[in-house]
């Protein structure tokens, strides 16, 4: 069987012993494919099933119950041509063990798609790899909006931050201040990459701490933009009319006590 | 392809849906998603209800699943219900096994086919049918008599003519109805159109007027507001009927788990593009240390989960009872129910063993079950994990004995 397929042989065959005996019956031809295709996401969790039936068509929806994203491939329908990823980074990281050093490899990960979504992740593993794809889809699963605002008159479209914001991690602290039209990106070069992708156009910034350490220089960048929709500006002022959100449906839901049982239908 | 001079940790086994059963062509041999039940004997076949609500359960999965050093023929049978009310509830799910003792074969020592594996799969397909088996080949009729008896089969099932004896009796049984694949309309009581339609059972009349209980579950209007992500969360209240209700079948295809894939083609690219521009140096990376990634929701329980089941693609049940690696869970095991507690479900409850893990139904399983008396997903749950009696318990008489299962919902 082996390598006469490609992924793997398998059979319509009983589980444990005796695989493909008894299960023929019925069965393809050995050696055929299965039907469904293996490129074709099949998703887990409710969310992925609703995105997948075209029932959620923007990411907005999702980021308005504020429901978790467990499954990159929600992003890679939602977002679909326009996210760019970026290694920023792949260092090697060491322990000390009994046996020498072990050696890791860390790779930091940047997604954007230059217009108000951005996500980063940051992964370890022994082979740098695997370290890429696991940032990937860390990044993808951390996409957040970003708000931008203007600095000045509004006039054209937002193309800075709305207000100062700043962020911190490790002992780096970067602060992101809102800059006039035609400024560009003032930033130092590691974090530009990174508020280009997100789509900011202007930028002042200012950053303390030990920014040598990339990690953390990259986080407290990504947790200041994220706070851009936190920072509550005058026009969020009028009263908001909250629907309630699905978790709670789903709680109430959970909650339903069990001793209750539904009478039996007559039979 | 496995076996081959492979340890003794083997590896899960993963089962995929194939393709759908056209002419009803299934024993109790087969795997396969929905149908009707092929019990082993099916005179004493129990019909099974659920506890919650008593509606008639219709088959999930059905899972040929012989043991090794085992004269017997083994299957489970993985029945749930249907109604919106019990979803996700461990109770509205069952799981029966049925054993049968397999006539022409004593008890074997386990066969070191290791070796002979790959002769047993060339062999093996030596079936004498050119066709896929679909057509052809009823199940009473030996197999070709050309066909040599594959060498080295692990516990060598012998050929078609050898399962007369059984199979004599079970033909007899087994009626299997043609399905019917047309809307249902009119008179039919499953129908979702005519006059039948309100005139069902008490279940749904009950869902129905009782509000303050069932306050997430609302009338289905016919067009769902897309936009309105709470509504797309509730169960809805379709009027299900509460008997009658029966998957699409179809076939299992069951595979290795596979490690991961190597790099895609756009990966390599960003790697390729990342070194150019910088050098990787072997030096430290200027006091960064390894951290634990964890992802920004925060369960890690699911992320692992997710990730294992996305390498490889498609899977809809993962079977351990022959591998050392623990069963993929949302919740650790030891999560306490609302009204049970996991000590009620550590042993055997027909002989007192210990428990094994057997196998998990996954919640990709969700997007396949389809039913035509049904709009929409049938039934939602996390996963469902059988364990099973270390020995295997059983008496020759019986029809079905019960199994032990957990089952988790996915987090939010």
């Amino acid at each position: 069987m082996s390598g006469r397929e490609g992924g793997g042989g398998g059979t319509r065959g009983g589980f444990g012993r005796g695989r493909g005996r008894g299960g023929g019956r019925g069965g393809a031809k050995r050696g055929q494919r299965r039907r469904v295709d293996e490129k074709e996401w099949v998703p887990v969790t409710k969310l992925g099933r609703l995105v997948r039936e075209d029932k959620i068509k923007s990411i907005e929806q999702i980021y308005l119950f504020s429901l978790p994203i467990k499954e990159h491939q929600i992003i890679d329908k939602l977002l679909p041509d326009s996210l760019k990823d970026d290694v920023m980074k792949i260092m090697p990281v060491q322990k000390q063990t009994s046996a020498g050093q072990r050696t890791r490899f860390k790779a930091v990960v940047v997604i954007g798609d230059s217009d108000g979504h951005v996500g980063l992740g940051v992964k370890c593993a022994k082979e740098v790899a695997t370290a890429i794809r696991g940032a990937i889809v860390l990044a993808k699963l951390s996409i957040v909006p970003v708000r931008r605002g203007y600095w000045g008159a509004r006039l054209g479209d937002p193309h800075t931050v709305p207000a100062k914001v700043s962020g911190k991690c490790g002992s780096v602290n970067t602060r992101l201040i809102p800059a006039p039209r035609g400024t560009g990106l003032i930033a130092a070069p590691v974090p530009r990459k990174l508020l280009a992708l997100a789509g900011i156009e202007d930028i002042y910034m200012k950053s303390t701490g030990q920014t040598r350490t990339l990690a953390n220089f990259v986080k407290a960048t990504f947790y200041a933009i994220e706070k851009t929709y936190c920072f509550l500006t005058p026009d969020f002022w009028p009263q908001t009319k909250f629907l309630n959100a699905p978790f709670q449906e789903f709680s109430d839901y959970l909650q339903k006590p069990q001793e209750k049982k539904v009478p039996v239908a007559a039979s | 392809m496995a076996y081959g001079g492979k340890s003794a940790r083997s590896n899960v086994l993963l089962g995929f849906p194939d393709e759908y059963i056209v002419d009803n062509y299934s024993d109790f041999r087969t795997n396969k998603i929905g149908g009707k039940p092929d019990w082993c004997v099916s005179s004493s076949a129990p019909q099974p209800a659920c506890q919650l609500c008593g509606s008639t359960q219709p088959l999930v999965t059905q899972i040929y699943a012989p043991l090794d050093n085992s004269v017997y023929h083994r299957t489970l049978y993985i029945f749930c219900c249907v109604q919106p009310a019990c979803w996700n509830q461990r109770r509205s799910w069952v799981c029966y096994r049925s054993q049968l003792k397999d006539k022409t074969v004593t008890d074997q020592t386990p066969a070191p086919t290791f070796s002979s594996g790959t002769d047993w799969l060339e062999d093996a397909d030596d079936w004498g049918d050119d066709d896929n088996g679909n057509v052809g080949e009823p199940l009473t009729s030996p197999s070709s008599p050309d066909s040599p008896t594959p060498q080295g089969a692990v516990g060598g099932l012998p050929q078609g003519r050898h399962l007369d004896n059984i199979s004599a009796d079970i033909k007899e049984d087994l009626s299997l109805k043609s399905l019917n694949l047309g809307p249902a309309t009119g008179d039919d009581p499953n129908a979702n159109v005519g006059e039948n339609v309100n005139t069902h059972t008490g279940v749904s009349a009950e869902i129905e007027h009782d509000d303050e209980v069932a306050g997430c579950v609302s009338v289905d209007l016919p067009d769902v507001d897309t936009s309105n992500i709470p509504k797309l969360f509730q169960a809805k209240n379709a009027i299900i009927p509460s008997t009658g209700i029966e998957f699409t079948p179809m076939y299992i295809w069951v595979g290795d788990e596979q490690p991961s894939p190597q790099l895609s083609q756009h990966e390599l690219n960003l790697l390729k593009q990342f070194k150019k521009e910088t050098e990787l140096d072997a030096g430290g990376g200027g006091g960064d240390g390894y951290e634990k990634c964890i992802p920004v929701h925060g369960d890690e329980y699911s992320h692992k989960f997710i990730s294992t089941v996305q390498k490889n693609p498609g899977q809809v049940l993962r079977y351990g009872r022959n591998s050392s690696d623990p069963p993929l869970l949302f919740q650790p095991l030891e999560f306490r129910q609302k009204n049970e507690t996991y000590e009620s479900l550590k042993k055997c409850s027909h002989c007192g063993s210990s428990l094994k893990f057997e196998l998990q139904l996954l919640p990709t399983l969700v997007t396949y079950l389809e039913s035509q008396d049904i709009d929409g997903t049938p039934v939602e749950f996390g996963t469902l994990l059988v364990f099973s009696c270390a020995n295997s318990c059983w008496s020759d008489g019986e029809a079905v004995r019960e199994e032990t299962i957990v089952l988790q919902q996915e987090t939010m």
